[in-house]
């Protein structure tokens, strides 16, 4: 070869084989030093796990020393399930979330109270019993406490820079927080902010023209979301104290719909009672728009409890809703079954199950026919119902049930006479006409013969026409839902959050009377209540010296009727139609939410001054909250002047806040929560920090959150209940409320020391249990009794056995008052906008504005042909968007539509579609499913955030930017509606008030 | 979204991530074509038909640095290169049931044969070289003489015996090796695509397309850039176009009894290579088919072979082909889903392990060993040689 | 790895392929054929001798609510998007006859694995206890294991660069604990136990119910039992692309996440 030939292949050798050789670095860098790639595991079997908190070999119980195992509570979402969390000593951090076995919202058989903490680890082993303690934890639960570390959580009080929602901030002390909004002044630089001293003026009326709006001090409002256990203690000592009515949970974008139709079922709109089935021994359950297995509370125990009524037990179960949801199962055959309904026509399709039944007479008419108390113990009943009681039709007390004094009068079977209820056995069911008494002729009608005429107001065929259900299929479910008489129950929930939820829910519940299944075993279930907390035998945590009395109008116009205000006395008095009111009132609702920005920002009942927003999101739960809302809460003076949140994370609503003040999350508070229903023995689940909080401190060592800042603000404002001799013992002691313990140790020793006290604590429990570092201030605080109070703490709380669920076939925890078949409240309220009259039993409405007018008019099928709901995901809940980990698991959401609707409009799985109501828009991916009416469009709900991570945050300049994973998805909320029939409001239920996020008329088209 | 039967829809599922990377085709590719270019020369080396003589030396080269730089990607490939004396150390007990296991023991067996073939085509020339040069040059061509100076006629003859012998191992052994890499793929039960015992046959057709190419490409270049002659040997390439095609046809044949098979004969697995073929299809007809394989086919068997340009194209074309080819059979079978639903897909990084750049790599320790065995084997003047003795033989 | 670490393994595999070139030219047998755990009997690595270890599913029981996929990851701490089990979400039939059909699955523990005997490093293992393990010192990142599982149960760690799949948390099992996922499955779906006791809760659900493998024609005789399995679920493969994948991807998430894996090594 020519030597330039060999130089030229030398030359160009060498250079290729120095560029391969560094293309090849990371292959060579190991070959040659024999060196291992990635990170070494932990164990060369066990890969990375961490080690067993304990081992139970051959009878020997070794607990692992490197670990702590605390009880404590979750709060992935509002079933708040009793976990135990292990904890890494070294590191102070979560590494594993187990059920807790004493706790039935976790565990069903849950062992005995008095088994020792070693027990109870132990049974859970192989050797143990652990296929019949399993205790668990749901997708959510096990993997969301990585949000304690999220990088978006807020650990140091926030001022906003810049304008509202820009999301830019600056940290503060804590102490400059207070002062800034204790006395407020020129904050902004946007002009005189009131601070909360000066709003807290109890004298002055905060509407001169309408004294029974109560004083100034009530341009105070606190907003919240779930009961997270202190909730309580803020309404009672902090709000109370200020002289302010104002406290709204989120109930009314919860589940208000089915909150207030059960409470009208039940009587009782003071506490809100609700029902759920028995699951485990119901025959047949009947569940409108609340798949168990998908979401609904308790979550994980109906989840549970119906794979076992499915798989070992003999349960049928039909579940009405537009999807499926999780509850079915191909594996159970034909146990399962779905009827796919259209959005918010439900009410069409119980009606008609009603009718059937009347008609056919189906119903348990000898039940029905028990007028009281007396009769129904007579009859060894357990339930009664007012079905048999008269409603005066005359013009004058129209809609009043005819009573002596206080007790009603009906007509006895035997005679036909007027006696009273008590003296009934059997009273006269289906009547109407004149009935005399003491001299007076009434003209009167029982409550069934009300009920009867009210649900045959339409033709079966109309209520098929109406929610699309063939009279076939009506006529199969009303047969069997009868024909296992009292094993037979109901459920509904989110679904009925539409604008006649109120009725719907009134419906379903109305189905139970008629085969009288309240506290029967298998049938429907109050709950089994708690052990006494804060009033308790030692303490009485919500008294204290001072504590106002408020009497005012809340800012949402809840608890109070129209005909009460001034507005109406007037018109009244000027001759005047007195309706409609400026706006709507909502005598027995308990609370309104979602009223609360845009009541204010009308000026009806009133303005508020300052907001205090306790880890709620109001803007992302309230379907509508972006398209109306957040408008009217962008500007400081719209509606809210001075806007504080508490909460860990940045959400879409705190976004809008001035202040930020973070709070503890998840297992690092304090705090009492219960189980809301589907439970059958007394359950108290506590929450007490077992990992360090994270955030910034007060100066005595408190971490920032929102008991041990109402503290210092108490303090800051010389509120009555805070500080020196701020809680009293029931042996007429002082103690001071310096610190969030001075409260809860108190709160659990009410607990443990609640009818016959527990048992003392070992120190092996104790030790066993984590909660060595509480001894200390036990000792301090509970004295003699700490041991009790540990007792408690190392269980996680306390807990009836559940060989107290039932005495026989009964319910041992019942519901006491009779059932409303009509009830007397609602049918003597008025619509403050048309002056019509509720009905005061169930009764069939269209979709339909406050003022009447429907959805189906203001809407032509023409222009909005499907109609949209949204449904809660099995695997998200929407305070968990900091957990990067669940999104793993669920990384997005879809608009859901079914194939051949999707063929209809020209769409492909996978599309991008934009879906938008009369009031907004959202778009998304099209996933097609045939698990969906063909008329709706479905959106799984909790995705498609704009904060918590979402979007680009600054703080101090230092800018932190939004995850996509966040984003991700679709935010339903933003289709919801407007109230065109009212001032500045979002649709709602016409009864009740609640949000109506249900059944919104849409149209869709694909995105180009 | 519909499943092939049964109306199925999906709501929520995962997709597994596969383990082999791009380096795995190219492995194939290269262990493939190493295999060719040997049965190439072993047409003269061993079966004796002269036509391949003068570029059996330089086919035999090539085999052996296209079987040097293959491994790099099977280690490139791992995760844990620097365990690869785990290799040599455990796993034993699996011998019989893996074919990675024995494989490798081929993988070196394979190359240190060709070297030896090697050497003892080029023993005299480089005895002449030693003999004609000093210093660092006379002991280069001493030592891969192995000493032996001898170029007496029994010496000679013993040289081309000793050939003779390793070229009839060696033939078994390159279609071992090739073939073992299409037995791993076809000992995989769990993957439909790979799933056959023709694997290794189908790789081995495959493998002669993707080496004749190779050389078609190759051995032009080196006449006329490299050699004395400074030109191109035109019958050569026609020779070496008509073997590709005849080549191709085999290949066709495997593929076509391979497909036939797996997608109408085999068990209920064939739709889920019903979705991939259909999600494939445009891509797979034209370019691996039509293009790569019917296109050169066509040059091979008409006049369109006496035209040297078209022919490069042509064995460029099936190079490139093969590639695909192996692509699309290592990560297309990849992409298929076994108990959960969607397909993979698989892009593969740019840098480091198992990326586009190690592949690139590869190709240039290729061309640094090419450059070595062009520098060190007197591979022009034995293809002078051959192509004189060829015409003396006239 | 430190420095002084890296040094020392240089050394040690330095010597050890010196003891291998050496003992190769003498003695081939003086290798066991087996990783060194097994040989020294480790108990991780023969587990617990007389039993044999299955996890029954009884889909009745499953409420496809994902506990277990979630507590998985969190148990062996697997990394972002990997996972040693899921449960895959379908609904059968056409509208209005639609039934939901779930299918959690992980490894099999085969008694005939696929993954097993082509194993070159003899890294992956079946314990004497019926769990199948991967020792993760010795593998060396082939991947055949995991092209093997027609189950496509295995998955490269991302973290350890090596093999890796559902152990059946071995680490709990050995303490004489459960797997994470049958301890917290919410229906009660996952049962766990020793097939050889006649008491065991697995004995008595495989011998009074009919249950089925997935894809028995594999022949790798699964260990993991599933009560009322419709074989259309079976047929899943065949469905095409999952759209969380072509979502993640189009909405550039894969790149987000990627990068956000460079920046923080910690998670959770
Ligand atoms: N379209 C539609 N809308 C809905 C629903 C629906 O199904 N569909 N569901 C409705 C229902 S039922 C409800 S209950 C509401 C819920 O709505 P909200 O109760 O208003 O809000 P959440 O989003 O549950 O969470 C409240 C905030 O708590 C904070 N947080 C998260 N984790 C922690 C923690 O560990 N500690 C503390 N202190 N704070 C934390 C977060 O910032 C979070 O935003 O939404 C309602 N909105
Ligand atoms: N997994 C999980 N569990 C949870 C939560 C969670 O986020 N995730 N959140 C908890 C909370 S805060 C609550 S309030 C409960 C709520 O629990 P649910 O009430 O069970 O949940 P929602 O999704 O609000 O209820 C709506 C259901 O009704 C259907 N639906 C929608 N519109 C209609 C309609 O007009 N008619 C009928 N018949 N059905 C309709 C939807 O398909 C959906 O399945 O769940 C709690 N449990
Ligand atoms: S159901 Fe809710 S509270 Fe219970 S573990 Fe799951 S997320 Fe936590
Ligand atoms: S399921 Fe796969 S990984 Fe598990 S033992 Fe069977 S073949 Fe091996
Ligand atoms: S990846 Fe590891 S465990 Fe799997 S076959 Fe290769 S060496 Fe064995
Ligand atoms: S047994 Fe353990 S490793 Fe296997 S799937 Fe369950 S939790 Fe994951
Ligand atoms: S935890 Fe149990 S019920 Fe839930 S998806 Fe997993 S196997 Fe099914
Ligand atoms: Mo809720």
């Amino acid at each position: 070869m020519q030597s330039s030939r060999r130089k030229f292949l030398l030359g160009s050798g060498v250079a290729v084989a120095a560029a391969s050789a560094v293309g090849y670095k990371d292959m060579l860098g190991s070959v040659v030093t024999f060196s291992d790639k990635g990170e070494k595991a932990k164990d060369s079997i066990y890969f990375n796990s961490s080690e067993a908190e304990y081992s139970y070999l051959n009878e020997k119980f070794v607990p692992n020393d490197a670990f702590k195992v605390c009880a404590t509570t979750c709060i992935g979402c509002t079933t708040q399930c009793g976990v135990r969390v292990k904890i890494d000593k070294k590191t102070d951090k979560v590494v594993r979330v187990l059920g807790n076995p004493y706790n039935l919202l976790s565990t069903d058989p849950w062992i005995p109270y008095n088994t020792s903490i070693k027990e109870s680890y132990t049974l859970l082993s192989q050797a143990g019993e652990f296929e019949t303690y399993r205790s668990n934890v749901c997708a959510r639960g096990n993997v969301l406490f990585d949000k304690t570390y999220d990088q978006n959580r807020v650990l140091k009080p926030l001022k906003r820079v810049g304008k509202r929602g820009e999301n830019r901030w600056k940290e503060i002390d804590i102490d400059t927080l207070i002062d800034e909004i204790v006395n407020g002044g020129d904050l902004f630089g946007e002009g005189k902010v009131k601070g909360l001293k000066e709003v807290r003026d109890t004298k002055t009326p905060i509407n001169p023209e309408e004294p029974i709006f109560g004083p100034k001090s009530n341009g105070f409002c606190i907003l919240g979301t779930t009961h997270d256990g202190r909730v309580k203690t803020i309404v009672h000592r902090l709000l109370k104290s200020y002289g302010s009515a104002n406290y709204m949970g989120h109930t009314s974008i919860c589940g208000l719909s089915m909150r207030a139709g059960e409470a009208a079922y039940l009587g009782n709109f003071k506490k809100y009672p609700h029902l759920k089935p028995d699951f485990e021994n119901t025959e047949y359950l009947l569940s409108i728009g609340t798949p168990p297995g998908q979401a609904g509370n308790p979550f994980k125990r109906q989840g549970k409890l119906l794979a076992r009524a499915r798989t070992e037990k003999n349960i049928q179960y039909t579940i009405v809703s537009p999807t499926q949801g999780n509850s079915d199962t191909i594996a159970v055959g034909g146990r399962s079954h779905w009827i796919p309904i259209i959005p918010g026509t439900d009410l069409a399709f119980v009606m008609g199950l009603l009718q059937i039944i009347i008609n056919s007479k189906t119903y348990n008419a000898s039940y029905l026919a028990l007028p009281s108390a007396k009769a129904m113990q007579a009859a060894k009943d357990v339930s009664w119902t007012n079905a048999s009681h008269l409603i005066i039709q005359d013009e004058e007390g129209f809609g009043r049930i005819l009573r002596d004094k206080k007790t009603p009068l009906v007509l006895d079977t035997q005679d036909m006479q007027l006696k009273h209820a008590d003296d009934v056995i059997e009273a006269v069911l289906d009547y109407q006409g004149m009935v005399e008494f003491e001299g007076k002729t009434y003209k009167v009608r029982t409550s069934f013969n009300e009920l009867k005429e009210n649900v045959n107001e339409l033709s079966l065929e109309e209520y098929a026409k109406e929610c699309g259900v063939s009279v076939d299929k009506m006529q199969e479910v009303a047969k069997e839902f009868v024909s296992h008489g009292r094993k037979s129950s109901v459920d509904c929930h989110g679904g009925t959050m539409h604008t006649t939820g109120f009725y719907t829910t009134y419906a379903v519940m109305m189905l139970g009377a008629m085969v009288g299944n309240l506290n029967y075993k298998g049938g429907m279930s109050p709950g089994g209540g708690a052990y006494k907390d804060y009033k308790g035998k030692q303490y009485n945590l919500f008294g204290y010296k001072g504590k106002s009395k408020v009497h005012a109008t809340r800012i949402d116009k809840t608890r109070m009727a129209y005909e009460k205000t001034n507005e109406y006395k007037k018109k009244v008095a000027a001759g005047k139609n007195p309706y409609p009111a400026k706006d709507t009132w909502y005598p027995f609702t308990n609370a309104l939410e979602s009223e609360i920005i845009t009541n204010s920002a009308k000026g009806y009942p009133y303005k508020l001054d300052v907001l205090l927003t306790l880890n709620s999101n109001f803007m992302y739960g309230t379907s509508g909250g972006e398209g109306h809302i957040k408008e009217l809460i962008s500007d400081p003076k719209k509606s809210i002047p001075l806007f504080i949140a508490i909460d860990p994370f940045i959400n879409e609503s705190s976004r809008y806040a001035d202040y930020i003040i973070p709070d503890s999350v998840l297992h690092e508070t304090w705090g009492i929560v219960h189980a809301w229903a589907g439970y059958q023995t007394k359950i108290n689940t506590l929450r007490f920090p077992v990992v360090k909080p994270r955030q910034a401190q007060f100066k005595n060592g408190d971490p920032i959150e929102v008991i041990s800042f109402a503290i210092a603000l108490g303090k800051k404002l010389k509120l009555p209940g805070f500080g020196e001799k701020a809680i009293k013992g029931n042996d007429g002691k002082w103690h001071a409320f310096d610190k969030v313990e001075d409260f809860y140790l108190r709160a659990f020793e009410n607990i443990a020391m609640d009818g016959k006290p527990v048992p003392d604590a070992s120190d092996e429990d104790i030790r066993l249990s984590g909660i060595e570092s509480y001894v200390p201030s036990l000792k301090k605080i509970c004295g003699k009794n700490w041991r009790k109070t540990a007792y408690v703490m190392a269980r996680g709380g306390r807990y009836e056995d559940i060989d107290k669920s039932y005495q026989g076939e009964y319910l041992s925890h019942r519901y006491k008052k009779p059932i409303q078949i009509y009830n007397e409240t609602v049918g003597r309220t008025k619509n403050a906008l048309t002056g019509e009259r509720f009905s005061g039993t169930v009764k069939f409405y269209k979709q339909r504005f406050a003022n009447g007018e429907t959805f189906e008019k203001a809407f032509p099928k023409e222009h909005f042909p499907l109609t949209a709901f949204s449904f809660k995901s099995n695997v998200l809940s929407t305070p968990n968007t900091a957990s990067t980990l669940l999104k793993e698991i669920r990384y997005t959401t879809y608009v859901d539509m079914n194939p051949k609707t999707a063929v209809k409009f020209g769409l492909k799985h996978g599309d991008i579609v934009r879906i938008s109501s009369a009031d907004g828009s959202v778009e998304g991916y099209l996933r097609l499913r045939h698990g969906i009416h063909p008329e709706t469009i479905g959106v799984e709900h909790g995705a498609g955030r704009e904060g918590e991570g979402a979007i680009d945050l600054e703080i101090n300049g230092k800018v932190t930017k939004g995850k996509i994973s966040r984003r991700t998805g679709v935010y339903y909320n933003k289709l919801g509606l407007h109230d065109s029939s009212r001032n500045t409001a979002l649709t709602a239920d016409f009864v009740c008030g609640s949000n109506a996020r249900q059944a919104i008329p849409v149209k869709v088209e694909k995105v180009t | 979204m519909d499943n092939a039967q049964h109306i199925m829809t999906l709501v929520s599922s995962i997709t597994i991530e596969k383990p082999w990377g791009i380096d795995v085709p190219n492995y194939f590719w290269f262990t493939g074509s190493s295999a060719a270019a040997f049965i190439i020369s072993s047409f003269a080396h061993v079966f004796g038909w002269k036509k391949y003589k003068p570029i059996a030396g330089i086919a035999l080269l090539m085999a052996f640095v296209l079987l040097v730089a293959a491994p790099l990607n099977l280690v490139d490939d791992l995760k844990q290169p620097g365990r690869i004396m785990n290799f040599f150390s455990y796993g034993w007990e699996n011998f019989a049931t893996s074919p990675m296991k024995w494989g490798v023991l081929l993988l070196i067996a394979y190359p240190i044969l060709i070297f030896f073939e090697a050497q003892a085509l080029y023993r005299p020339y480089f005895v002449k070289i030693a003999q004609q040069s000093r210093g660092l040059t006379k002991m280069l061509n001493t030592l891969l003489a192995f000493g032996n100076m001898d170029l007496s006629e029994k010496a000679l003859a013993k040289d081309h015996k000793k050939g003779y012998v390793l070229g009839a191992i060696g033939i078994p052994l390159a279609l071992a090796v090739h073939g073992y890499t299409g037995y791993i793929l076809g000992a995989v039960h769990a993957n439909v695509m790979w799933h056959t015992p023709l694997m290794p046959i189908i790789f081995l057709a495959s493998a002669m397309v993707s080496g004749t190419g190779l050389l078609i490409l190759l051995i032009p270049l080196f006449q006329r850039f490299l050699s004395e002659r400074k030109s191109v040997d035109r019958d050569m390439v026609a020779t070496l176009a008509r073997l590709l095609s005849w080549f191709i046809v085999a290949d066709l044949v495997m593929r076509f009894l391979w497909l036939t098979f797996s997608l109408t004969f085999a068990n209920g697995e064939k739709y889920a290579l019903y979705q991939y073929f259909s999600l494939h299809f445009q891509d797979t007809l034209w370019i691996d088919y039509v293009l790569c394989l019917f296109v050169p086919m066509i040059i091979g068997f008409t006049k369109l072979r006496n035209i040297p340009i078209v022919v490069y194209f042509g064995g460029l074309v099936t190079a490139i082909g093969v590639w695909l080819f192996r692509w699309n059979t290592v990560i297309g079978g990849q992409e298929i889903p076994r108990t959960t639903p969607g397909f993979l897909h698989y892009t593969p990084h740019v840098f480091g392990q198992g990326s586009i750049v190690s592949v690139l790599s590869n190709w240039g320790v290729l061309f640094v060993l090419i450059c070595i065995v062009l520098l060190v084997f007197p591979w022009d003047e034995e293809m002078e040689e051959c192509y004189k003795g060829a015409e003396n033989a006239k | 790895m430190s420095k002084e670490n890296s040094r020392r393994n240089f050394l040690k595999k330095g010597l050890e392929a010196t003891a291998f070139a050496m003992l190769a030219t003498t003695e081939a047998n003086a290798f066991s054929s087996q990783i060194p755990g097994r040989d020294e009997k480790d108990s991780r690595h023969i587990g617990q001798k007389g039993k044999h270890f299955v996890m029954v599913l009884d889909l009745r029981k499953c409420i496809g609510c994902q506990a277990c996929t979630s507590v998985c990851k969190i148990e062996n701490e697997v990394p972002e998007e990997q996972f040693r089990t899921f449960v895959t979400e379908t609904e059968i039939g056409e509208f209005p006859d639609v039934r939901k059909a779930f299918l959690p699955q992980l490894c099999n523990h085969c008694d005939e694995p696929a993954c097993v005997p082509v194993c070159p490093t003899g890294a992956t293992f079946k314990r004497e206890d019926g769990i199948v393990v991967v020792d993760n010192d010795v593998c060396w990142g082939c991947g055949y294991c995991i092209s093997a599982c027609p189950y496509d149960k295995r998955y490269f760690n991302k973290r350890t660069q090596t093999a890796d799949k559902c152990n059946f948390c071995a680490q709990r099992v050995d303490k004489g604990l459960l797997p994470a996922c049958v301890e917290t499955c919410i229906g009660g779906a996952r049962v766990f136990g020793d097939i050889n006791d006649k008491n065991s809760e697995v004995y008595k659900l495989l011998h009074n119910f009919p249950s089925t493998v997935l894809k028995e024609a594999q022949g790798t005789k699964p260990q993991t039992f599933y009560i009322g399995l419709d074989s259309r679920v079976e047929e899943l493969f065949s469905t095409t692309q999952s759209l969380d994948d072509i979502v993640k991807a189009e909405e550039g998430f894969k790149r987000e996440w990627e990068k956000a894996r460079g920046e923080v090594e910690n998670h959770g």
